[in-house]
């Protein structure tokens, strides 16, 4: 079991410290803490990232794919969860809102038309729908979810 | 009765009327078992025209802000048009008809794409059916925390 905590108001101090489960808050990195009294934070209950199963799939043969991926989330007594996706594109960089549809010459480069969005089946269950168009030379590589609780 | 406790674990606070000993995690509103998303940079960009690399279409604005220090993996950015009347603009997609394909379909209001080193933010030029649309945008940069960045 590691030390994770720090709270020191004495003056001149003022730390105010939670690391990550596992890390040592003495020797924590700057990535490694939770809570940190220089930084303002948000407290999603869930983060992680959805890969695409056809996200190796490229050129316009097969010309359109959609598949459902399934993706679960903890339950925190959260009855309607509020979900954010961004949908993270083959050459590694994200797009938010979760669709990209390049404005260009077909058939050059990496032509993106491709979308990530998302369905509730409960609160603590989903899908991620992933499409790739006919006329995407790529797929999506997979998709970040996010989930908060409501404010009350 | 506390609502708020600090253990070995870190600091845990619970809903008003419900007590941080046996409170479920359903009432809690602070616990080192949820993830965190930590505010790395905030800022205010304004769109402008710019020469068009074919990926775009000529109908988005654009605004380029690179991080001070490059991250491992994409952060996780979020922009709001700050409007002239001190509202917000947020909206996603609008609904239109497409020349191109004949069609109608959503096209993006707005879009950021996330690099390690930088985000570049699209937004529509407006006018038409889409109005006015501002050209001054807040941003939001949060720390990625599936990855192993520093700062």
């Amino acid at each position: 079991m590691v030390k994770r905590a720090i709270i020191d108001m004495s003056v001149g101090n003022n730390k105010f410290r939670i690391s990550r489960k596992g890390i040592d808050v003495d020797s924590a990195g700057p990535a490694d803490f939770l809570v940190h009294e220089d930084y303002l934070i948000a407290q999603p209950y869930s983060f992680q990232f959805i890969p695409c199963s056809f996200a190796h799939v490229t050129g316009y043969t097969p010309s359109y794919l959609l598949e459902d991926t399934p993706f679960t989330l903890p339950d925190v007594g959260e009855p309607n969860p509020i979900i954010i996706v961004h949908v993270q594109t083959a050459d590694g960089y994200n797009i938010f809102p979760p669709q990209k549809r390049s404005q260009g010459v077909i058939g050059v480069g990496s032509f993106y038309h491709i979308e990530a969005t998302y369905a509730l089946h409960s609160p603590t269950s989903g899908d991620i729908k992933f499409v790739k168009y006919s006329a995407s030379q790529v797929s999506p590589k997979g998709a970040y979810v996010i989930a908060y609780r409501r404010a009350n | 009765m506390a609502r708020a406790r600090i253990s070995k674990n870190g600091i845990e606070v619970a809903k008003p009327g419900y007590n941080v000993d046996t409170a479920p995690l359903s009432k809690m509103i602070l616990s080192p078992l949820f993830t965190t998303m930590r505010i790395d940079h905030v800022g205010i960009v304004t769109v402008a025209p710019y020469s068009n690399d074919g990926d775009w279409p000529q109908i988005y604005d654009q605004a380029i802000v690179t991080f001070p220090k490059p991250y491992d993996d994409p952060p996780v950015v979020f922009v709001a048009g700050q409007n002239a009347d001190g509202t917000v603009d947020q909206t996603p997609f609008h609904f239109r008809f497409e020349s191109d394909s004949g069609s109608f379909r959503w096209v993006p209001h707005y879009s950021i794409e996330t690099f390690t080193d930088r985000f570049e933010l699209y937004v529509h030029k407006g006018g038409s059916s889409f109005g006015t649309i501002t050209r001054s945008w807040k941003y939001f940069v949060f720390a990625n925390t599936l990855s192993n960045t520093t700062l």
